[in-house]
């Protein structure tokens, strides 16, 4: 069995998108819409080895969820997915030990190489 | 002094008739009569006055007295000469030459010398006409010349007055320097002959001086050998001579280019405000169209064991299914959604480079070494090797001076130089007569600067299209093929990020050579000191 990914996306049919692929790929996928829910879902004990962020979000931004569901689950690994990555959060991210995170940059082009980035490192973690 | 009997027997000759020295002592040129040997034995009242002398005080003396050095000295040989051989230079005509007078000051004054000779004496006889007033008032003309033509030509427009007929009367320094002809040798010929370059807007020009009526044309486009110059012509009709005009040409080149330069600086500002809120906006359904294509395929494909196991649940045959999706063409549909989506977002972010202004990323770069990688770039783009094949490209490298170095936003620049190639890959292959495709790179140091050229022997550009190249969404390029933006984002790299300049070279037929120019100490505006060194 894949390791287990919460996709973080305010919009519905990029989660669905992403939790199919993901899942023919054999791994199991939650999404939330929101960094709060996502925060709050982890904080309830979900397990999961690899969150997949967009960075605009309502409310919290994409940002300051990693950093938060970081501080509460350190062992959780990150991917960026987003439609625009201003220099300035991911700088905000470098200040981290985040500072690594992937991104891959909407629309992706090949799904197959987001698949395999979620796949190892979800077996690092 | 040796005053003999003869002499005075001559003197009294001069003066013997009551009329003739009535006459003599009363006309207002002054009257020198001398011997063969130049010794003075008339001088009347005018010529007194003239020099300064009493008739008593020159009689029997030589008429060197009344010359400056430069004319006495060789007049002893003159007459001597003029005597034996008859050779004349003077005698029985006249010339201007200059008169020293008692005080040793000298004056103009024109001087006509008849021979005499007659049974009681051999000599000559000089009528002394005063040319002070005439030379000063000469010098005052030209004077006044000088002012009129030195005012014309501190103007830094071609001034050019022609007549009714339009030939050349007149013109100004501007005039001589721009004209392609000496205009000494243009003088009474037809203004055209002056400007073969304005032979095209000739006509109206032309006519404005026939009918002595003012005329503006501005911002007249001029080819030169390898740009295009603009220049204003106007003709004034003259003030107070009847038919004739002045025509007056300012180059007005750089104010065109400023301006140009303006609207276009502007046009990108407005593109790339937008730019940065909707690339979000844009990528998003993007994503959902892109990624939902992929999903789609997949979950068509046999090869996946959950799509059998569905598909054996409802009885579907998965290998029948993908034989109807191949027969009616479906699979190509997917890879068509999949190729515009990712067209759409290259476009998305060639718009977000114009929002980029990142400091940080200014490094020190040595050029060659960035055209290494654009050039491996460009041996594997996707888009090039669609339309051309980039290894058939001849490419030829320079380097002049001692340094490459340049500080620039390293991925930026690439994408510039990326751009430039592709650009010359596709223009090349749109031309089917094109045997030997070429592209010439060359780096040379210019000191505080680093020029890049990428120049390619493609079938150049006509100027309507070069003067657009810049614009944003402005593409010669079938619809598909190119956004319209790679360019105007390399301009907005080099100029605005980079604080430098990029230009091109084209004609029809004559290949295209775009050149760019980027500060060494390149960095990037707003940033400080943060991008330099």
């Amino acid at each position: 069995m894949g390791p287990a990914i919460l996709v973080v996306d305010d919009e519905p049919a990029i989660c669905d998108n992403l939790a199919a692929f993901l899942e023919d790929e054999g791994m199991r996928v939650h999404t939330v819409q929101s960094g709060e829910d996502a925060l709050s879902r982890i904080a309830a004990g979900l397990p999961i080895q690899v969150c997949i962020v967009d960075l605009r979000l309502p409310g919290m931004s994409g940002t300051d969820a990693i950093l938060q569901i970081h501080r509460i689950a350190p062992m959780v690994r990150f991917i960026i997915h987003t439609g625009s990555a201003p220099d300035s959060v991911l700088s905000k991210l470098q200040e981290t030990a985040l500072g690594s995170t992937p991104v891959f940059k909407k629309p992706v082009g090949d799904m197959s190489e987001l698949a395999q980035m979620a796949a190892a490192l979800g077996t690092e973690s | 002094m040796d005053f003999s009997l003869e002499r005075a027997q001559r003197v009294r000759f001069w003066a013997e008739d009551a009329r003739v020295r009535s006459i003599i002592e009363n006309v207002a040129d002054g009257v020198v009569g001398i011997d063969a040997e130049g010794y003075v034995e008339l001088f009347n009242p005018a010529a007194e006055r003239l020099f300064g002398y009493a008739a008593g005080e020159v009689m029997g003396h030589n008429v060197k007295l009344l010359m400056p050095p430069q004319y006495s000295e060789h007049h002893d040989a003159y007459l001597e000469r003029y005597l034996s051989t008859g050779e004349a230079r003077i005698i029985g005509s006249g010339r201007e030459v200059v008169g020293r007078r008692k005080n040793g000051s000298t004056f103009p004054m024109y001087l006509s010398v008849g021979d005499v000779t007659v049974p009681e004496l051999r000599g000559f006889i000089g009528i002394v006409h005063d040319l002070t007033e005439q030379k000063a008032a000469e010098q005052k003309l030209a004077q006044a010349r000088e002012l009129l033509q030195s005012i014309i030509d501190s103007i830094p427009s071609a001034l050019v007055a022609v007549d009714g007929q339009g030939r050349v009367t007149h013109w100004n320094r501007t005039a001589a320097r721009e004209g392609a002809i000496d205009p000494e040798a243009a003088i009474g010929r037809p203004f055209a002959e002056l400007f073969p370059l304005l032979q095209t807007h000739m006509d109206p020009l032309r006519q404005a001086v026939a009918d002595c009526r003012p005329l503006k044309c501005e911002r007249l486009p001029v080819p030169t050998g390898t740009d295009t110059r603009y220049v204003d012509v106007m003709v004034y009709p003259l003030v107070h001579d009847s038919g004739g005009s002045v025509v007056r040409i300012d180059d007005v080149t750089e104010r065109v280019r400023i301006e140009e330069m303006m609207v276009q600086t502007e046009k990108m500002m407005s593109v790339g405000g937008l730019a940065a809120g909707m690339a979000h906006e844009i990528n998003n359904p993007l994503g959902i169209v892109a990624q939902g294509c992929q999903n789609l395929q997949r979950r068509l494909s046999k090869d996946i064991p959950e799509n059998r196991a569905v598909a054996d649940e409802l009885g579907l045959d998965l290998d029948v299914l993908g034989e109807y999706l191949a027969r009616r063409g479906i699979i190509r549909f997917f890879a068509g959604m999949r190729e515009a989506t990712a067209r759409a977002s290259r476009i998305v972010s060639d718009m977000l480079a114009y929002s980029r202004r990142s400091a940080s990323s200014f490094v020190p770069i040595h050029l060659n070494e960035l055209i290494d990688t654009v050039l491996r770039l460009a041996g594997h783009d996707y888009d090039l090797r669609k339309s051309y094949d980039f290894r058939r490209i001849h490419i030829s490298r320079e380097m002049t001076g001692a340094s490459d170095e340049v500080y620039c936003d390293e991925m930026a620049i690439e994408q510039v130089l990326l751009n430039l190639m592709r650009n010359a890959a596709q223009a090349m292959a749109s031309s089917a007569s094109l045997q030997s495709p070429e592209i010439q790179l060359r780096v040379a140091d210019e000191g505080s600067r680093v020029r890049v050229e990428v120049a390619d022997n493609g079938p150049g550009m006509s100027e309507d299209v070069s003067r657009r190249l810049f614009e944003p969404f402005f593409t010669t390029k079938p619809a598909g093929v190119g956004t319209g933006l790679g360019l105007s984002v390399a301009y907005f790299i080099v100029t605005e990020q980079h604080r430098g300049t990029i230009e091109v070279e084209t004609a029809p037929g004559r290949g295209t050579r775009f050149i760019v120019r980027l500060p060494r100490e390149g960095r990037p505006y707003g940033s400080g000191n943060s991008g330099g060194r």
